[in-house]
């Protein structure tokens, strides 16, 4: 239609959609707390998850007039309760009472991030507007919260000055499924929101470096100016650190607001007390997967019925599912490399494992330990696959390594599930984190099959697609329908 | 924005088109009504049979027709939302001036609701400074809105721009509560985005009038009532349960389409 094939649309979440999941899949109990910043707060400090430190909740305008505003000395934040989007929200940099000599209340000044300043009667005004409803939905009343101010973490302060850039993490069924590196700028009046105009770019989820970029609510960008570097630079390559950790906080969120399956959590790094949750979104908005340039949905699908064990199970599988792979060496130009129909790769042994090897030794690769085997390269597979012995042997069939089982129907019509295991190998040099299902390949002479997703960014040699003793024998005609039917 | 330009441009046209072209128009819709009688009364035609009586006693077909198609424009705005991405202050704002649009005449409400604006936005300037409690202003701001309604009323009787009669109370309160709408968008989020509502607003309302305006569909709705209601509401199952991509959005994700590097695999 249209000239456009509307096939390729199907990997994202549409507007339509998402708002059926939200509804299906988050209670109204969950998203009553989502809408609280201040229920968000109190709960998610039960849970031990870190939140900015809360200063003052204002339910009324007599606590507004009553509070002891000369006491706050910069660095905190005035929220609307439910305000959405970065609207009604003042960021305080810093109180400039000290410069004056004599200060009557109402002549302190606060400086905000772009440096306009504030009267203590602005602010209360500010908190008024706030308590009557200006920021919230449907102008309904409203509460004030003011909150210790997250500095910008010093990693980040190449990127902006402007304000504390965050993380959004969209989970589902309590695994992570995308993320997006959120910078405010000038713009955006030090708020991270892209609504507001903030960049977002999106995160490799295997390593928490960035992969594209966004500006405002669909702008492609290529190049953010690094201000320590005086110059621009690309958006891809950005590395977040404490990255585990963050993907960690997120699905903590989630475990505990059970109300909530489809949620995008809010983060900020901070300097000493790590991730830290500003507030968790209910109806997440979708830009997210323009500068992942990854559908959401179809992610969501791949997650959608596995019974997630533990917090390290649900980290384990989003970097094993959903990790770009090609993007670890972004810096490197991306040169394009042949492979050979049968290639020796070098598979990662889990930390503390002892392996059982007895004919191949045990090599180093940087800081990991791996094995050589040779993998057969097979692109008529989607998926790799690793012989069921050899994945014994390397332990990948111990618990934390097995992402889920597939429940798949075997020839002889019997019920089976086969494991799905999380692999990292390299491959010509280049490192994959990847999906890999165990089958018997004991009667073969390759262990390990390559599929055609996880030689993305790799030429095949034209070899490899003639027929060899072992993969996808040619069928006879008439017998390939119950093959099919047998999948 | 040029969309809105043009099809209120085709709405205009249309409307001089059909007053200047179409004698039939004329002939009222009561006429319509008692040219058609529908016989007994056999529960399915139950509508049908109630504006029947309601016309006979009195009631302006008009009215029945408007009653009637309110639910038909309310369907086609949440259609133009949900399928093709319009955007507006909800689905009531749109349907409420799309009536407004039909009493007034599409130019003539465009203008009006451009005075309206026009008053609100300057009184909100004037009494920024005062710094007044928010529905005082408000008030003051309506005052100023009546003023400007009744400059106005005193032009176009003068000029003979606009046919008066058609101006009334209902259709100016509508559009106050879309400038409403706008004031506050602007406060709480921006100008832009409450720009963008409000043209989008306005776009499906214009829409809406346009299709209730058609002469032939004032007459399908009187003559087969059931028959709208009930398709009516399988078109808003048929949307309430559209889980797909708006057509707006294809725009959208169209940039986070990767390309798929050529080299993937060698066909051979
Ligand atoms: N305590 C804080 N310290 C520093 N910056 C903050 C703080 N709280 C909020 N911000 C900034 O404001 C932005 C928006 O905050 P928050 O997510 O709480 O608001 P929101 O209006 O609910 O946004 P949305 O619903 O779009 O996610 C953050 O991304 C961050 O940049
Ligand atoms: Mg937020």
């Amino acid at each position: 239609m249209f000239g456009i094939n509307l096939k390729q649309y199907n990997q994202f979440l549409t507007i339509n959609e998402r708002n059926k999941i939200f509804l299906r899949k988050n209670s109204s109990e969950g998203r009553a707390i989502a809408d609280s910043k201040y229920r968000t707060k109190k709960i998610l400090t039960e849970a031990e998850v870190g939140v900015p430190k809360l200063i003052k909740r204002f339910r009324s305008w007599a606590e507004v007039e009553k509070f002891n505003w000369e006491e706050l000395d910069g660095n905190f934040v005035i929220k609307p309760v439910a305000g959405y989007g970065g609207d009604g929200i003042i960021i305080i940099r810093k109180s400039l009472k000290s410069k004056s000599l004599k200060v009557e209340s109402g002549e302190i000044k606060f400086q905000l991030m772009n440096g306009e300043k504030m009267t203590v009667e602005d602010l209360k005004g500010h908190c008024r507007e706030i308590l009557s409803g200006k920021y919230s939905l449907h102008g309904i009343q409203d509460g004030v919260i003011v909150e210790e101010r997250i500095k910008i973490h010093p990693m980040f302060l190449s990127l902006t000055k402007s304000g504390t850039p965050d993380i959004r993490v969209i989970v589902y069924n309590k695994v992570p499924v995308m993320a997006m590196f959120r910078i405010p700028t000038a713009k955006s009046g030090g708020k991270a929101n892209l609504q507001q105009g903030a960049m977002g770019l999106g995160i490799d989820l295997a390593t928490g470096i960035t992969t594209f970029g966004v500006e405002g609510k669909g702008d492609l960008i290529s190049k953010i100016y690094d201000i320590g570097k005086k110059k621009l630079i690309k958006v891809n390559g950005i590395k977040i650190p404490m990255w585990k950790e963050i993907l960690e906080t997120a699905v903590k969120c989630q475990k505990a607001i059970p109300g909530l399956g489809f949620l995008g959590v809010d983060v900020v790094l901070d300097k000493d007390k790590g991730p830290v949750v500003l507030e968790v979104n209910a109806r997440p908005g979708l830009s997210i997967q323009i500068c992942n340039k990854a559908g959401l949905k179809y992610r969501m699908e791949k997650v959608g019925d596995i019974e997630v064990r533990s917090i390290d199970h649900a980290v384990t599988l989003c970097k094993y599912l959903f990790g770009e792979g090609f993007f670890e060496k972004v810096e490197q130009k991306e040169k394009i490399t042949t492979v050979e129909p049968i290639e020796i790769i070098k598979v990662k042994i889990p930390k503390g494992f002892k392996p059982e090897m007895q004919k191949s030794p045990v090599l180093k690769k940087g800081k990991h330990r791996v094995v050589e085997v040779r993998a057969k390269i097979d692109t008529g597979a989607f998926r790799s696959s690793i012989d069921r012995t050899l994945a014994n042997k390397l332990g990948l069939l111990s618990d934390g390594k097995v992402l889920y089982y597939r429940n798949y129907r075997s020839s002889l019509g019997k019920h089976r599930d086969r494991p799905v295991v999380g692999v990292t190998f390299w491959l010509n040099g280049k490192k994959v984190m990847t999906a890999v299902n165990v089958a018997d390949r004991s009667k073969l002479r390759t262990k390990f099959l390559l599929g055609r997703k996880d030689l993305g960014g790799f030429l095949v040699s034209a070899k490899t697609l003639l027929p060899a003793g072992g993969g996808h024998l040619p069928l006879k005609k008439g017998e390939a329908p119950k093959l099919l039917k047998n999948k | 924005m040029i969309t809105l330009v043009l099809v209120a441009g085709l709405a205009a046209g249309r409307e001089i088109w059909a007053r200047s072209y179409e004698p039939w128009i004329d002939v009222p819709l009561e006429q319509v009504v008692k040219d058609n009688r529908v016989g007994n009364w056999n529960g399915l035609n139950s509508l049908r049979k109630a504006s029947e009586i309601a016309v006979d006693r009195g009631v302006g077909a008009n009215t029945i027709v408007l009653l009637l198609m309110l639910p038909l424009v309310a369907t086609v705005v949440s259609v133009l939302h949900y399928v093709f991405g319009f955007m507006g202050y909800g689905i009531f704002t749109p349907t409420m001036i799309a009536v407004a649009f039909l009493a007034t005449g599409i130019v003539e409400g465009l203008v009006l609701f451009g005075m309206i604006l026009a008053t609100s936005l300057f009184s909100n300037v004037l009494l920024r400074r005062f710094k007044l409690h928010f529905w005082p202003a408000r008030s003051i701001n309506l005052m100023m809105i009546t003023i400007g309604t009744f400059g106005l009323i005193s032009a176009s009787t003068y000029w003979r721009v606009f046919d008066v009669s058609r101006l009334s109370v209902f259709p100016m309160l509508f559009m106050i509560l879309l400038t409403e709408e706008f004031v506050r968008t602007e406060l709480a989020k921006s100008r832009k985005e409450a720009k963008k509502l409000m043209f989008g607003t306005l776009l499906l309302a214009i829409l809406g009038a346009v299709i209730m305006d058609i002469r032939e569909v004032q007459e399908m709705v009187l003559l087969y009532p059931e028959m709208f209601l009930f398709a009516g509401i399988l078109i808003n199952f048929a949307v309430g349960n559209y889980t797909g991509i708006r057509l707006s959005e294809i725009g959208r994700f169209k940039k986070a389409i990767r390309k798929s590097p050529k080299s993937k695999s060698l066909k051979v």
